[in-house]
């Protein structure tokens, strides 16, 4: 197997159709671009609604009405093949590219398991399904690789604690290998103690597969623990990819700073200051940078033109007109 | 009062189902009110010409042909209607209102006497429906009249579904967080029954009221196809009993046979509309 | 252990609800007013068929005993719970003195035959059915279940009815009057033949409005519960196929709360059949019944009452224990 694995995301642009007829639609991704690498853990940060689950689908090929990709392309090079997500159709991403070169872990995923199946039923269905006979030794190794005993096979999901579900649900993902693992909000609705449980988890499989991670979720200590970089959206746009240190250090775009100065630190007993205003409704964006009727530098251009996606560093990106020059 | 037929209509719009079934049962409503312009010896038999083609004239009398004990379709089936939906609205009435009391009762005190409903319910569920009618109907025979007959369809299971289901809503709402808010506020025990528990059980009480209307036709007309019903009186149920009896297909006089089987299916099909168009309503506007 | 645990208490439950049904009835019987007693007869009288005095002597008694016009109300509850439960109504009036137990037990095979028959074709069908519409949103789905929301509310005779016009008058292909003439057929195979003729219609009439109409309703319903659960989602995601997720993930948990469903629902279903069988004269209990009412025949309508009951508990508790089987999460707690 060739190391060469990146995703390249390009000008993505993705609407939720409300009324087809009258074209009304909730603009959720909006001209979206993303290089992924091999091996690196990529978190994707931002409030509710921004888009940070809808790209994670998209991205994974899960684009289904309401949902319609408009514009831009997602290419996966991954074992010596490019793979083009979008113009894949649903069979061929079932075929060839779903589990085997990239990997979902939903939201919840400690009711993702079918009630009336037991757990190793789950493996079964996978192995036997995708590719001639069910190997499970693999599978007891897997398991017990994330702290598991084998004896959970033989179990029913509701026998079962909330955490067991989850290793088992992380298992599955990576049961054959995946080159990149998607994880959406996994540790949201979950104590602190199983959190740290997930992640550190998630973090071993990744360095002993040496496969990329993306981690999606709104908690910035979560992206703080684990993620080399983070990609930060608003409304819809990503504005600002930085290394993690970066981020927390020398947040770049004012978006980010409200999100950085809002975060209670240990010793700072100053009184946190948060974002005014809320998000705006996707329905009607405003013009210009979508940020710019909460943002405390807003300049006239913001209000008139999108800001570019600008590279200031090596894999540093910032969609903002404070970094333009001129 | 205006405020509430307005949003009567509202409703009525809302659904195509519940549009159609009202429009239907309207109509057959108005029917079944029509019978009250019928001639006074329409229930005279053999008082017209036996197995008449229908005819149309300005007598609505043979609009449907006549039957061959020598009686109008038209007036009996207008009649058989009316007495059918009689029926129904006085088992519903009952049936309804008893299983909202005792279902409330029972989603509200979930001890002993809880128990002792729903068990109760469960137990007259499982007795099957009509025998116990023929049971009761043979016993009772002398004093049957309409209302009774509604009465008997009472006793066995009519209040018990809608019994099971409200209390059902009712422990699922008391489980909801809004009303242990409530309590903890200071409302009585009336007062929340009013103003948190009620919207929601409305709903529900109509869809059973409307269920247990079909469920006393269609028991009427099981009974009366037994020869149990009542024998002097026109219900829809009556007129199939003297179609089996009479067996006039066979001999190819198919206007008898055909409109009391089309109105019962009438009946059935847009009251049902209505049912399920409001639960549907109902279902949406809570789920929010 | 557990299991067993839940067996013992389903038995029980059996016994209690038929003990407390008979004893509802022994309660309401207790209502009927002491003339009823020789209402009844004079009507039984009326029927203008012989009658045998002997018979009348003992249904006086009989009667007199089960409306608790007579002794001590201890004595005859357990004498009336005695009868109900052994189905002890003495001779049948109808065909004195043969013994109601026995015209009953010979019926009671057609009815059984019947009834499980269509129940089982009609459940399992529309099950399948229901789940199989659910997933595409196509016109045919659509009309499918329009079609639905017309059966289900018709009464199951009312639709035979139907079916007789059809089949026996527009296109004559079954025979409009005359049921079946041999009570018991043997096993020849124009016996087997006869036989399922004079099934088809009777038994087309429930499949068709209780499989159509109500189970396919119902399960497609649920199959889009379960299609909005986050186990059905990740199944997607897995990229599990369509025919395998439709198989054990949407039917395999629509199945669970059809089969309590149907447990509720098989009064219903058996009052129905029982019409049914009148309308196509069809030997099974529901034309014994019609012919006991008839004949004014009080000790057979009893007696058919009570199999009723005791036949309706039966299938709920077989059902009740069959679904364990089926739910783990009944099975393991």
């Amino acid at each position: 197997m060739s190391g060469g694995f990146e995703i390249n995301i390009r000008d993505l642009d993705a609407v939720y159709d409300v009324d087809i007829e009258k074209n009304v639609y909730v603009h959720a991704i909006d001209d979206v671009n993303l290089h992924i690498k091999r091996g690196e853990v990529l978190g994707i940060a931002g409030e509710s609604g921004c888009g940070k689950s809808t790209l994670a689908k998209i991205v994974y090929g899960f684009v289904n009405p309401p949902l319609r990709v408009r514009k831009g392309s997602i290419i996966i090079n991954a074992y010596d093949s490019e793979y083009d997500v979008i113009s894949l159709s649903l069979e061929e991403r079932r075929a060839k590219l779903w589990w085997r070169v990239i990997s979902y872990i939903p939201q919840n995923a400690m009711n993702v398991l079918n009630p009336v199946m037991r757990v190793k039923d789950h493996f079964i269905e996978l192995l036997r399904h995708r590719s001639p006979k069910a190997d499970m030794e693999e599978v007891v190794k897997l398991i017990e690789s994330t702290g598991l005993k084998k004896e959970v096979l033989n179990a029913y999901p509701h026998q079962l604690s909330g955490g067991m579900r989850q290793r088992i649900v992380m298992a599955l993902a990576l049961i054959f290998n995946p080159r990149v693992v998607i994880a959406d909000e996994p540790t949201t609705a979950v104590d602190v103690v199983l959190q740290r449980g997930i992640l550190q988890l998630l973090i071993e499989f990744q360095k002993k597969l040496n496969n990329t991670l993306i981690i999606i979720t709104h908690d910035a200590g979560v992206h703080s623990m684990v993620a080399d970089r983070v990609a930060v959206m608003y409304a819809g746009n990503i504005v600002e990819v930085s290394e993690i240190n970066a981020v927390f250090e020398r947040p770049l775009h004012p978006y980010t700073q409200g999100l950085i100065n809002s975060l209670p630190r240990i010793g700072d007993k100053s009184t946190r200051v948060g974002l005014a205003g809320s998000p705006p409704d996707l329905r009607n964006p405003p013009a210009g940078c979508r940020f710019h009727p909460r943002c405390p530098f807003a300049m006239d251009i913001c209000k008139r033109e999108k800001p570019p996606f600008i590279e200031i560093e090596k894999d540093c990106f910032v969609a903002c007109w404070l970094y333009t020059k001129g | 009062m205006i405020s509430v037929v307005k949003r009567i209509m509202k409703i009525i719009k809302s659904d195509v189902k519940v549009y159609v079934g009202t429009l239907i049962f309207i109509l057959l409503l108005i029917f079944a009110l029509i019978s009250f312009l019928a001639p006074s010896w329409h229930k005279a038999w053999y008082f017209l010409p036996r197995d008449q083609l229908p005819q149309l004239s300005s007598d609505p009398t043979y609009w449907l042909g006549t039957t061959t004990n020598g009686r109008s379709v038209f007036w009996s089936l207008a009649r058989a209607t009316l007495n059918s939906l009689i029926i129904g609205l006085v088992a519903a009435t009952l049936a309804a209102h008893i299983g909202l009391i005792l279902g409330i009762l029972a989603g509200l005190r979930s001890g002993v006497i809880g128990a002792i409903i729903m068990m109760l319910a469960d137990v007259f569920i499982t007795i099957p429906p009509l025998p116990l009618h023929v049971v009761l109907v043979t016993i009772f025979k002398e004093y049957i009249s309409l209302p009774l007959l509604g009465l008997i369809f009472v006793i066995p299971s009519s209040w018990a579904w809608p019994a099971r289901q409200i209390r059902a809503l009712v422990t699922s709402l008391r489980e909801r967080e809004f009303i242990l808010t409530s309590l903890l506020s200071g409302n009585t025990t009336r007062r929340i029954l009013l103003n948190e528990i009620f919207p929601y059980t409305f709903g529900w009480h109509l869809v059973n009221f409307l269920n247990t209307v079909l469920f006393a036709i269609g028991s009427e007309a099981g009974l009366a196809i037994l020869g149990l019903s009542l024998m002097r009186e026109d219900t829809l149920g009556m007129m199939i009993y003297w179609i089996i009896y009479f067996n006039p297909l066979y001999r190819g006089i198919w206007w008898w046979v055909i409109p009391p089987i089309v109105v019962l299916i009438l009946i059935f099909v847009s009251l049902y509309l209505i049912s399920t168009g409001l639960q549907d309503y109902f279902n949406l506007r809570f789920k929010r | 252990m557990k299991t067993i645990y839940y067996f013992f208490l389903r038995i029980i439950t059996f016994i209690l609800t038929i003990l407390l049904s008979f004893t509802l009835i022994f309660i309401i019987l207790q209502f009927v007013p002491a003339s009823i007693v020789e209402l009844l007869i004079a009507s039984y009288r009326s029927k203008g068929q012989y009658y045998d005095p002997k018979a009348i002597i003992e249904l006086r008694e009989r009667l007199y005993e089960l409306f608790g016009l007579g002794g001590n109300i201890v004595d005859q509850y357990f004498r009336f719970l005695n009868r109900f439960v052994l189905l002890e109504f003495g001779s049948s009036l109808i065909a004195f003195p043969t013994p109601v137990k026995e015209i009953i037990a010979l019926r009671l095979p057609w009815t059984v035959g019947l009834l499980s028959i269509t129940a089982i074709i009609s459940w399992i069908m529309g099950n399948i059915l229901g789940v199989l519409a659910s997933e595409r949103s196509s016109a045919i789905s659509r009309t499918l279940r329009a079609i639905a929301v017309t059966l289900y509310p018709i009464p199951y005779y009312i639709f035979a009815l139907v079916l007789i016009f059809i089949f026996s008058y527009l296109i004559p292909l079954f025979p409009l009057i005359g049921g079946i003439t041999t009570v018991s057929p043997s096993l020849t195979i124009y016996d087997m033949v006869y036989l399922i003729k004079s099934s088809i219609l009777p038994a087309l009439s429930i499949i068709i409005v209780s499989g159509f109409g109500w189970w396919f309703l119902s399960s497609s319903s649920l199959a889009q519960v379960v299609q909005n659960e986050d186990f059905y989602k990740f199944a997607i995601l897995r990229g599990l196929s369509s025919n395998l997720i439709l198989k054990r993930y949407t039917l395999r948990n629509v199945i669970l709360p059809q089969i309590t469903a149907l447990g509720l629902a098989l009064g219903g279903i058996f009052s129905g059949a029982l019409l049914v069988e009148v309308v196509f004269a069809y030997p099974g209990l529901g034309y014994l019944l019609y012919r006991a009412i008839l004949g004014g025949d009080i000790p057979t309508t009893l007696g058919i009452l009570s199999l009723s009951v005791i036949g309706v508990s039966a299938a709920t508790l077989i059902l009740d224990l069959i679904y364990p089987l089926l739910d783990p999460r009944v099975r393991h707690r």
